[in-house]
Protein backbone atom coordinates (compact mmCIF):
# COMPACT_ATOMS: atom_id res chain seq x y z
CA UNK A 1 0.00 0.00 0.00
CA UNK A 2 1.20 3.48 -0.80
CA UNK A 3 2.77 4.88 2.41
CA UNK A 4 1.11 8.27 1.93
CA UNK A 5 -2.29 6.63 1.54
CA UNK A 6 -1.59 4.61 4.68
CA UNK A 7 -0.77 7.75 6.67
CA UNK A 8 -3.88 9.50 5.34
CA UNK A 9 -6.02 6.52 6.30
CA UNK A 10 -4.61 6.33 9.80
CA UNK A 11 -4.75 10.07 10.52
CA UNK A 12 -8.15 10.42 8.90
CA UNK A 13 -9.46 7.44 10.83
CA UNK A 14 -8.20 8.85 14.12
CA UNK A 15 -9.81 12.24 13.51
CA UNK A 16 -13.11 10.73 12.42
CA UNK A 17 -13.33 8.39 15.40
CA UNK A 18 -12.38 11.16 17.84
CA UNK A 19 -15.04 13.48 16.42
CA UNK A 20 -17.71 10.78 16.59
CA UNK A 21 -16.81 9.97 20.18
CA UNK A 22 -16.95 13.63 21.16
CA UNK A 23 -20.38 14.27 19.73
CA UNK A 24 -22.10 10.95 20.25
CA UNK A 25 -23.97 9.98 23.39
CA UNK A 26 -21.35 8.67 25.80
CA UNK A 27 -21.65 6.90 29.13
CA UNK A 28 -21.62 9.03 32.28
CA UNK A 29 -18.25 10.08 33.62
CA UNK A 30 -16.68 8.28 36.55
CA UNK A 31 -18.59 10.15 39.23
CA UNK A 32 -19.63 8.51 42.45
CA UNK A 33 -23.34 8.81 43.12
CA UNK A 34 -22.97 8.05 46.81
CA UNK A 35 -20.69 6.88 49.58
CA UNK A 36 -22.27 3.46 49.17
CA UNK A 37 -21.09 3.27 45.58
CA UNK A 38 -17.55 4.08 46.70
CA UNK A 39 -17.68 1.27 49.25
CA UNK A 40 -19.14 -1.11 46.65
CA UNK A 41 -16.32 -0.30 44.22
CA UNK A 42 -13.73 -0.87 46.95
CA UNK A 43 -15.19 -4.20 48.07
CA UNK A 44 -15.56 -5.32 44.46
CA UNK A 45 -11.83 -4.78 43.83
CA UNK A 46 -10.80 -6.12 47.22
CA UNK A 47 -13.29 -8.92 47.98
CA UNK A 48 -11.48 -9.76 51.23
CA UNK A 49 -12.82 -6.46 52.65
CA UNK A 50 -16.18 -6.21 54.34
CA UNK A 51 -18.41 -3.20 53.93
CA UNK A 52 -19.28 -3.42 57.63
CA UNK A 53 -15.63 -2.58 58.42
CA UNK A 54 -15.95 0.85 56.84
CA UNK A 55 -15.84 3.58 59.46
CA UNK A 56 -15.99 6.71 57.28
CA UNK A 57 -16.21 7.75 53.63
CA UNK A 58 -14.99 11.12 52.41
CA UNK A 59 -16.09 12.15 48.93
CA UNK A 60 -14.36 14.93 47.03
CA UNK A 61 -16.43 17.98 46.14
CA UNK A 62 -16.75 16.85 42.51
CA UNK A 63 -17.61 13.31 43.63
CA UNK A 64 -14.94 11.88 41.32
CA UNK A 65 -12.95 10.37 44.16
CA UNK A 66 -13.48 8.96 47.62
CA UNK A 67 -11.30 8.01 50.55
CA UNK A 68 -12.59 5.18 52.70
CA UNK A 69 -11.52 4.70 56.30
CA UNK A 70 -11.61 1.14 57.57
CA UNK A 71 -11.77 0.05 61.21
CA UNK A 72 -8.54 -1.80 60.56
CA UNK A 73 -6.14 -1.92 57.64
CA UNK A 74 -5.21 0.62 55.02
CA UNK A 75 -7.57 3.26 53.69
CA UNK A 76 -9.41 2.67 50.47
CA UNK A 77 -9.18 5.02 47.50
CA UNK A 78 -11.64 5.18 44.62
CA UNK A 79 -11.05 7.58 41.74
CA UNK A 80 -12.92 8.18 38.49
CA UNK A 81 -10.99 7.14 35.37
CA UNK A 82 -13.01 8.06 32.31
CA UNK A 83 -16.30 6.29 32.89
CA UNK A 84 -14.70 3.68 35.13
CA UNK A 85 -12.89 3.73 38.45
CA UNK A 86 -9.42 3.05 39.75
CA UNK A 87 -9.37 1.51 43.21
CA UNK A 88 -6.55 1.04 45.65
CA UNK A 89 -5.78 0.30 49.26
CA UNK A 90 -3.39 3.05 50.31
CA UNK A 91 -0.76 2.59 52.98
CA UNK A 92 1.44 5.48 54.15
CA UNK A 93 4.29 3.96 52.13
CA UNK A 94 2.19 4.36 48.97
CA UNK A 95 2.08 8.13 49.40
CA UNK A 96 5.12 10.08 48.27
CA UNK A 97 3.64 13.42 49.19
CA UNK A 98 0.33 14.84 50.42
CA UNK A 99 0.29 18.63 50.51
CA UNK A 100 -2.65 20.76 51.63
CA UNK A 101 -3.49 23.56 49.25
CA UNK A 102 -5.76 26.55 49.51
CA UNK A 103 -8.63 26.16 51.99
CA UNK A 104 -9.78 22.64 51.34
CA UNK A 105 -7.64 21.09 48.62
CA UNK A 106 -5.05 18.36 48.76
CA UNK A 107 -2.40 17.50 46.22
CA UNK A 108 -1.20 13.92 46.39
CA UNK A 109 1.72 12.23 44.70
CA UNK A 110 1.80 8.46 44.81
CA UNK A 111 4.77 6.13 44.78
CA UNK A 112 3.05 3.93 42.24
CA UNK A 113 4.02 4.75 38.66
CA UNK A 114 0.56 4.00 37.28
CA UNK A 115 -1.11 6.53 39.62
CA UNK A 116 -0.31 10.03 38.49
CA UNK A 117 -0.33 13.04 40.86
CA UNK A 118 -3.84 14.22 41.67
CA UNK A 119 -5.44 17.24 43.25
CA UNK A 120 -8.55 16.79 45.32
CA UNK A 121 -10.97 19.47 46.42
CA UNK A 122 -13.09 18.72 49.50
CA UNK A 123 -16.16 20.46 50.84
CA UNK A 124 -14.23 21.87 53.78
CA UNK A 125 -10.84 21.83 55.44
CA UNK A 126 -12.00 19.36 58.09
CA UNK A 127 -12.61 16.69 55.46
CA UNK A 128 -9.31 17.49 53.78
CA UNK A 129 -7.47 17.15 57.10
CA UNK A 130 -9.25 13.88 57.79
CA UNK A 131 -7.98 12.48 54.50
CA UNK A 132 -4.48 13.59 55.46
CA UNK A 133 -4.80 11.46 58.56
CA UNK A 134 -6.14 8.53 56.53
CA UNK A 135 -3.15 8.73 54.22
CA UNK A 136 -0.83 8.70 57.20
CA UNK A 137 0.42 12.15 56.34
CA UNK A 138 -0.86 13.64 59.57
CA UNK A 139 -1.81 12.45 63.03
CA UNK A 140 -5.27 12.79 64.45
CA UNK A 141 -8.43 10.89 65.32
CA UNK A 142 -10.68 9.62 62.57
CA UNK A 143 -14.21 10.69 63.34
CA UNK A 144 -16.75 8.17 62.20
CA UNK A 145 -20.14 9.18 60.85
CA UNK B 1 17.52 -18.26 -1.49
CA UNK B 2 14.97 -16.15 -3.35
CA UNK B 3 15.52 -12.55 -2.43
CA UNK B 4 12.69 -10.74 -0.73
CA UNK B 5 12.18 -8.71 -3.91
CA UNK B 6 11.44 -11.87 -5.95
CA UNK B 7 8.50 -12.97 -3.86
CA UNK B 8 5.14 -11.23 -4.01
CA UNK B 9 2.88 -11.76 -1.05
CA UNK B 10 0.26 -9.26 0.08
CA UNK B 11 1.15 -7.15 3.11
CA UNK B 12 -1.76 -8.41 5.14
CA UNK B 13 -0.99 -6.15 8.09
CA UNK B 14 -1.25 -2.97 6.06
CA UNK B 15 -4.25 -4.13 4.07
CA UNK B 16 -6.14 -4.73 7.31
CA UNK B 17 -5.97 -1.09 8.41
CA UNK B 18 -9.06 0.01 6.44
CA UNK B 19 -10.85 -3.04 7.89
CA UNK B 20 -9.95 -1.91 11.39
CA UNK B 21 -11.32 1.58 10.81
CA UNK B 22 -14.54 0.29 9.26
CA UNK B 23 -14.91 -2.28 12.04
CA UNK B 24 -14.55 0.33 14.76
CA UNK B 25 -17.06 2.66 13.08
CA UNK B 26 -19.61 -0.14 12.70
CA UNK B 27 -19.15 -1.40 16.26
CA UNK B 28 -19.36 2.13 17.66
CA UNK B 29 -22.49 2.82 15.62
CA UNK B 30 -24.19 -0.35 16.86
CA UNK B 31 -23.27 0.39 20.47
CA UNK B 32 -24.39 4.01 20.23
CA UNK B 33 -27.73 3.03 18.75
CA UNK B 34 -28.23 0.45 21.48
CA UNK B 35 -28.28 -2.38 18.95
CA UNK B 36 -25.36 -4.21 20.49
CA UNK B 37 -23.65 -4.68 23.80
CA UNK B 38 -20.51 -2.73 24.55
CA UNK B 39 -19.23 0.64 25.62
CA UNK B 40 -16.96 3.30 24.25
CA UNK B 41 -15.27 6.05 26.27
CA UNK B 42 -13.47 8.71 24.29
CA UNK B 43 -10.18 8.98 26.18
CA UNK B 44 -9.92 5.24 26.58
CA UNK B 45 -10.56 4.66 22.88
CA UNK B 46 -8.15 7.37 21.73
CA UNK B 47 -5.47 6.07 24.09
CA UNK B 48 -5.89 2.64 22.55
CA UNK B 49 -5.72 3.96 18.99
CA UNK B 50 -2.67 6.11 19.65
CA UNK B 51 -0.93 3.17 21.31
CA UNK B 52 -1.63 1.34 18.05
CA UNK B 53 -0.05 4.11 16.03
CA UNK B 54 3.02 4.00 18.28
CA UNK B 55 3.15 0.25 17.86
CA UNK B 56 3.23 0.63 14.07
CA UNK B 57 6.02 3.19 14.33
CA UNK B 58 8.18 1.17 16.75
CA UNK B 59 7.30 -1.96 14.83
CA UNK B 60 9.39 -0.76 11.92
CA UNK B 61 12.55 -1.27 13.97
CA UNK B 62 11.27 -4.61 15.20
CA UNK B 63 10.49 -5.69 11.65
CA UNK B 64 13.98 -4.84 10.43
CA UNK B 65 15.55 -6.96 13.18
CA UNK B 66 13.01 -9.75 12.73
CA UNK B 67 13.41 -10.04 8.97
CA UNK B 68 17.19 -9.98 9.23
CA UNK B 69 17.20 -12.75 11.83
CA UNK B 70 14.67 -14.84 9.93
CA UNK B 71 16.68 -14.54 6.74
CA UNK B 72 19.77 -15.69 8.61
CA UNK B 73 17.92 -18.67 10.10
CA UNK B 74 16.30 -19.48 6.76
CA UNK B 75 19.71 -19.75 5.14
CA UNK B 76 20.36 -22.75 7.42
CA UNK B 77 16.95 -24.31 6.83
CA UNK B 78 16.41 -28.04 7.30
CA UNK B 79 13.58 -28.47 4.81
CA UNK B 80 12.45 -26.50 1.76
CA UNK B 81 8.66 -26.60 1.47
CA UNK B 82 8.59 -23.50 -0.73
CA UNK B 83 5.57 -21.25 -0.90
CA UNK B 84 2.51 -23.39 -1.64
CA UNK B 85 -1.01 -23.56 -0.24
CA UNK B 86 -0.15 -26.44 2.05
CA UNK B 87 3.08 -24.89 3.31
CA UNK B 88 1.06 -21.74 4.05
CA UNK B 89 -1.51 -23.73 6.04
CA UNK B 90 1.18 -25.62 7.93
CA UNK B 91 3.09 -22.41 8.59
CA UNK B 92 -0.09 -20.76 9.84
CA UNK B 93 -0.78 -23.57 12.30
CA UNK B 94 2.78 -23.67 13.61
CA UNK B 95 2.93 -19.88 13.86
CA UNK B 96 -0.35 -19.92 15.74
CA UNK B 97 1.16 -22.40 18.20
CA UNK B 98 4.19 -20.16 18.53
CA UNK B 99 1.87 -17.29 19.37
CA UNK B 100 0.12 -19.39 22.03
CA UNK B 101 3.42 -20.23 23.71
CA UNK B 102 4.62 -16.65 23.49
CA UNK B 103 1.33 -15.30 24.85
CA UNK B 104 1.48 -17.64 27.84
CA UNK B 105 4.97 -16.32 28.51
CA UNK B 106 3.76 -12.74 28.20
CA UNK B 107 1.46 -13.36 31.16
CA UNK B 108 3.83 -15.38 33.31
CA UNK B 109 7.20 -13.67 32.98
CA UNK B 110 7.26 -10.12 34.30
CA UNK B 111 9.85 -8.89 31.77
CA UNK B 112 7.52 -9.92 28.96
CA UNK B 113 4.43 -8.80 30.88
CA UNK B 114 5.87 -5.30 30.95
CA UNK B 115 5.50 -5.26 27.16
CA UNK B 116 2.04 -6.83 27.14
CA UNK B 117 0.39 -5.18 30.15
CA UNK B 118 -0.66 -2.09 28.24
CA UNK B 119 -2.80 -4.19 25.91
CA UNK B 120 -4.78 -5.29 28.97
CA UNK B 121 -4.84 -1.85 30.60
CA UNK B 122 -8.16 -0.73 29.17
CA UNK B 123 -11.22 -1.25 31.35
CA UNK B 124 -13.24 -1.48 28.15
CA UNK B 125 -13.40 -4.26 25.59
CA UNK B 126 -14.07 -3.18 22.04
CA UNK B 127 -12.27 -3.06 18.70
CA UNK B 128 -10.10 -0.16 19.81
CA UNK B 129 -8.77 -2.38 22.62
CA UNK B 130 -7.40 -4.69 19.95
CA UNK B 131 -5.19 -1.87 18.71
CA UNK B 132 -3.84 -0.96 22.16
CA UNK B 133 -0.47 -2.50 21.43
CA UNK B 134 3.01 -2.16 22.93
CA UNK B 135 5.90 0.05 21.95
CA UNK B 136 8.64 -2.04 23.55
CA UNK B 137 8.47 -5.47 21.91
CA UNK B 138 12.02 -5.11 20.64
CA UNK B 139 13.20 -5.43 24.28
CA UNK B 140 11.51 -8.79 24.79
CA UNK B 141 13.66 -10.68 22.31
CA UNK B 142 10.49 -12.29 20.96
CA UNK B 143 11.92 -12.27 17.44
CA UNK B 144 13.97 -15.28 18.54
CA UNK B 145 10.77 -17.34 18.72
CA UNK B 146 10.33 -16.92 14.97
CA UNK B 147 13.65 -18.60 14.22
CA UNK B 148 12.47 -22.23 14.51
CA UNK B 149 9.88 -21.56 11.79
CA UNK B 150 12.55 -20.18 9.48
CA UNK B 151 14.91 -23.06 10.31
CA UNK B 152 12.16 -25.52 9.43
CA UNK B 153 12.16 -23.94 5.98
CA UNK B 154 9.22 -21.55 5.93
CA UNK B 155 10.17 -18.49 3.93
CA UNK B 156 10.31 -15.30 6.06
CA UNK B 157 7.80 -13.56 3.86
CA UNK B 158 5.42 -16.50 4.21
CA UNK B 159 5.79 -16.32 7.99
CA UNK B 160 4.97 -12.61 7.90
CA UNK B 161 2.06 -13.21 5.51
CA UNK B 162 0.35 -15.80 7.72
CA UNK B 163 1.19 -13.67 10.75
CA UNK B 164 -0.67 -10.76 9.23
CA UNK B 165 -3.74 -12.92 8.67
CA UNK B 166 -3.47 -14.15 12.25
CA UNK B 167 -3.33 -10.61 13.66
CA UNK B 168 -6.24 -9.50 11.50
CA UNK B 169 -8.37 -12.35 12.84
CA UNK B 170 -7.47 -11.42 16.40
CA UNK B 171 -8.77 -7.88 15.90
CA UNK B 172 -12.29 -9.19 15.45
CA UNK B 173 -12.38 -11.17 18.72
CA UNK B 174 -12.04 -7.96 20.75
CA UNK B 175 -15.73 -7.18 21.09
CA UNK B 176 -18.72 -7.52 23.39
CA UNK B 177 -21.18 -7.20 20.51
CA UNK B 178 -21.05 -10.91 19.70
CA UNK B 179 -22.22 -13.60 22.09
CA UNK B 180 -21.24 -17.23 21.87
CA UNK B 181 -21.00 -18.65 18.37
CA UNK B 182 -21.91 -22.03 16.90
CA UNK B 183 -20.46 -24.75 19.17
CA UNK B 184 -18.01 -26.25 16.63
CA UNK B 185 -16.55 -22.78 16.08
CA UNK B 186 -16.32 -22.17 19.81
CA UNK B 187 -14.54 -25.50 20.15
CA UNK B 188 -11.83 -24.89 17.57
CA UNK B 189 -11.39 -21.16 17.18
CA UNK B 190 -10.65 -18.27 19.47
CA UNK B 191 -13.88 -16.28 19.65
CA UNK B 192 -15.08 -13.04 21.26
CA UNK B 193 -16.43 -15.10 24.16
CA UNK B 194 -13.10 -16.84 24.74
CA UNK B 195 -11.20 -13.59 24.43
CA UNK B 196 -13.52 -11.75 26.84
CA UNK B 197 -12.40 -14.30 29.40
CA UNK B 198 -8.77 -13.58 28.56
CA UNK B 199 -9.15 -9.83 29.03
CA UNK B 200 -11.08 -9.96 32.26
CA UNK B 201 -9.64 -9.67 35.77
CA UNK B 202 -12.18 -11.98 37.43
CA UNK B 203 -10.08 -14.44 39.47
CA UNK B 204 -11.29 -17.53 37.60
CA UNK B 205 -10.48 -15.92 34.24
CA UNK B 206 -6.93 -14.78 35.02
CA UNK B 207 -4.19 -16.31 32.88
CA UNK B 208 -6.58 -18.21 30.63
CA UNK B 209 -7.31 -18.52 26.91
CA UNK B 210 -3.97 -17.50 25.43
CA UNK B 211 -5.02 -18.52 21.92
CA UNK B 212 -4.45 -16.33 18.89
CA UNK B 213 -6.70 -18.11 16.34
CA UNK B 214 -6.94 -21.74 17.47
CA UNK B 215 -8.37 -22.21 20.97
CA UNK B 216 -7.45 -25.88 20.76
CA UNK B 217 -4.00 -25.08 22.18
CA UNK B 218 -5.65 -23.88 25.41
CA UNK B 219 -7.81 -27.02 25.51
CA UNK B 220 -4.76 -29.25 24.97
CA UNK B 221 -2.54 -27.56 27.53
CA UNK B 222 -5.15 -26.91 30.23
CA UNK B 223 -5.40 -23.13 30.03
CA UNK B 224 -8.96 -23.01 28.69
CA UNK B 225 -11.75 -21.43 30.73
CA UNK B 226 -15.29 -21.03 29.41
CA UNK B 227 -17.12 -17.74 29.79
CA UNK B 228 -19.84 -18.13 32.40
CA UNK B 229 -23.08 -16.16 32.45
CA UNK B 230 -22.99 -15.86 36.23
CA UNK B 231 -19.42 -14.54 36.22
CA UNK B 232 -19.62 -11.54 33.91
CA UNK B 233 -16.17 -10.47 32.74
CA UNK B 234 -14.79 -7.28 34.24
CA UNK B 235 -12.07 -5.90 32.01
CA UNK B 236 -8.69 -4.46 32.81
CA UNK B 237 -5.84 -5.25 35.12
CA UNK B 238 -5.94 -6.61 38.64
CA UNK B 239 -4.78 -3.12 39.62
CA UNK B 240 -5.97 -0.79 36.90
CA UNK B 241 -3.80 2.10 35.84
CA UNK B 242 -4.93 5.58 36.71
CA UNK B 243 -3.79 7.45 33.65
CA UNK B 244 -4.45 7.94 29.95
CA UNK B 245 -0.97 9.39 29.48
CA UNK B 246 0.56 7.44 26.60
CA UNK B 247 4.08 7.47 28.05
CA UNK B 248 2.95 5.90 31.32
CA UNK B 249 0.57 3.50 29.60
CA UNK B 250 3.48 2.27 27.51
CA UNK B 251 6.24 2.25 30.11
CA UNK B 252 4.70 2.06 33.61
CA UNK B 253 5.50 -1.59 34.21
CA UNK B 254 9.06 -1.19 32.90
CA UNK B 255 9.58 1.70 35.34
CA UNK B 256 8.11 -0.39 38.15
CA UNK B 257 10.47 -3.27 37.35
CA UNK B 258 13.49 -1.04 37.54
CA UNK B 259 12.30 0.57 40.76
CA UNK B 260 11.82 -2.87 42.31
CA UNK B 261 15.18 -4.17 41.09
CA UNK B 262 16.93 -1.09 42.49
CA UNK B 263 15.46 -1.50 45.99
CA UNK B 264 18.19 -1.63 48.62
CA UNK B 265 18.83 -4.79 50.62
CA UNK B 266 17.72 -7.37 48.06
CA UNK B 267 19.67 -10.45 47.11
CA UNK B 268 20.65 -11.05 43.50
CA UNK B 269 18.03 -13.79 43.27
CA UNK B 270 15.32 -11.42 44.51
CA UNK B 271 16.33 -8.76 41.97
CA UNK B 272 16.18 -11.33 39.17
CA UNK B 273 12.83 -12.56 40.43
CA UNK B 274 11.44 -9.03 40.21
CA UNK B 275 12.40 -9.12 36.54
CA UNK B 276 11.49 -12.64 35.51
CA UNK B 277 9.11 -14.19 38.04
CA UNK B 278 5.34 -14.07 37.57
CA UNK B 279 3.71 -10.63 37.75
CA UNK B 280 2.75 -9.93 41.35
CA UNK B 281 5.71 -11.75 42.86
CA UNK B 282 7.36 -9.85 45.72
CA UNK B 283 10.25 -10.67 47.99
CA UNK B 284 8.18 -9.88 51.10
CA UNK B 285 4.83 -11.32 50.02
CA UNK B 286 3.29 -7.87 49.92
CA UNK B 287 1.79 -8.37 46.47
CA UNK B 288 -0.41 -11.03 44.94
CA UNK B 289 0.14 -13.17 41.89
CA UNK B 290 -2.73 -14.50 39.80
CA UNK B 291 -2.45 -17.74 41.73
CA UNK B 292 -2.82 -15.92 45.05
CA UNK B 293 -5.93 -14.13 43.79
CA UNK B 294 -7.48 -17.38 42.59
CA UNK B 295 -6.73 -19.09 45.92
CA UNK B 296 -8.20 -16.12 47.80
CA UNK B 297 -11.35 -16.36 45.72
CA UNK B 298 -11.72 -20.10 46.39
CA UNK B 299 -11.26 -19.59 50.13
CA UNK B 300 -14.18 -17.18 50.01
CA UNK B 301 -16.20 -19.41 47.63
CA UNK B 302 -15.23 -23.00 48.53
CA UNK B 303 -17.97 -24.41 46.29
CA UNK B 304 -15.89 -23.16 43.34
CA UNK B 305 -12.80 -25.15 44.32
CA UNK B 306 -11.43 -27.07 41.36
CA UNK B 307 -13.65 -25.38 38.79
CA UNK B 308 -11.97 -24.39 35.51
CA UNK B 309 -9.57 -21.55 36.16
CA UNK B 310 -9.59 -22.05 39.93
CA UNK B 311 -7.31 -24.13 42.17
CA UNK B 312 -8.45 -27.27 43.86
CA UNK B 313 -8.01 -26.47 47.56
CA UNK B 314 -8.91 -29.84 48.99
CA UNK B 315 -9.14 -30.52 52.71
CA UNK B 316 -6.96 -33.46 53.76
CA UNK B 317 -8.06 -36.03 56.35
CA UNK B 318 -6.06 -34.24 59.01
CA UNK B 319 -8.10 -31.06 58.45
CA UNK B 320 -5.31 -29.12 56.79
CA UNK B 321 -5.89 -27.72 53.33
CA UNK B 322 -4.03 -29.34 50.50
CA UNK B 323 -2.87 -27.16 47.69
CA UNK B 324 -1.90 -27.73 44.11
CA UNK B 325 1.23 -25.59 43.87
CA UNK B 326 1.88 -23.82 40.61
CA UNK B 327 5.31 -24.40 39.11
CA UNK B 328 7.65 -21.45 39.80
Amino acid sequence: MNPILLVVLIVGGLILIDLLLRFARTPPSGQLESETQAVDQLCREYPELDASDVSRVVLTADRRAAFVAMTSGPAGFVSGMGDRFVVRQLRPADIREAVPEAESALRVRFNEVALRPMRFEFSDSAERDLVLVLLGAARGPIQTT
Amino acid sequence: MDSLADIQLPNTGQLAIPLYIIGILIEFGLVCLGKAKGQYERRDAMTSLLMGVGNVATGIIYAVVLIAMMQWAYSYRIFDPGITWWSAVLCFVLDDFRRYVYHAGLHRIRWWWADHVNHHSSQHFNFTTALRQPWTTIFTGSFLLYLPLAWLGFHPLLILFVGGINLTYQFFVHTETVGKLWKPIEFVLNTPSHHRVHHSNNPRYLDANYAAVLIIWDRIFGTFVEEREEDVPKYGLVQNIGTFNLFFVAFHEWISIFKDVAKPGLTLRERLMYMFAAPGWSHDGSRKTSWDLKAQYVRKHPDQSGMPGLPDLVAKNDGSAGRVQPAE
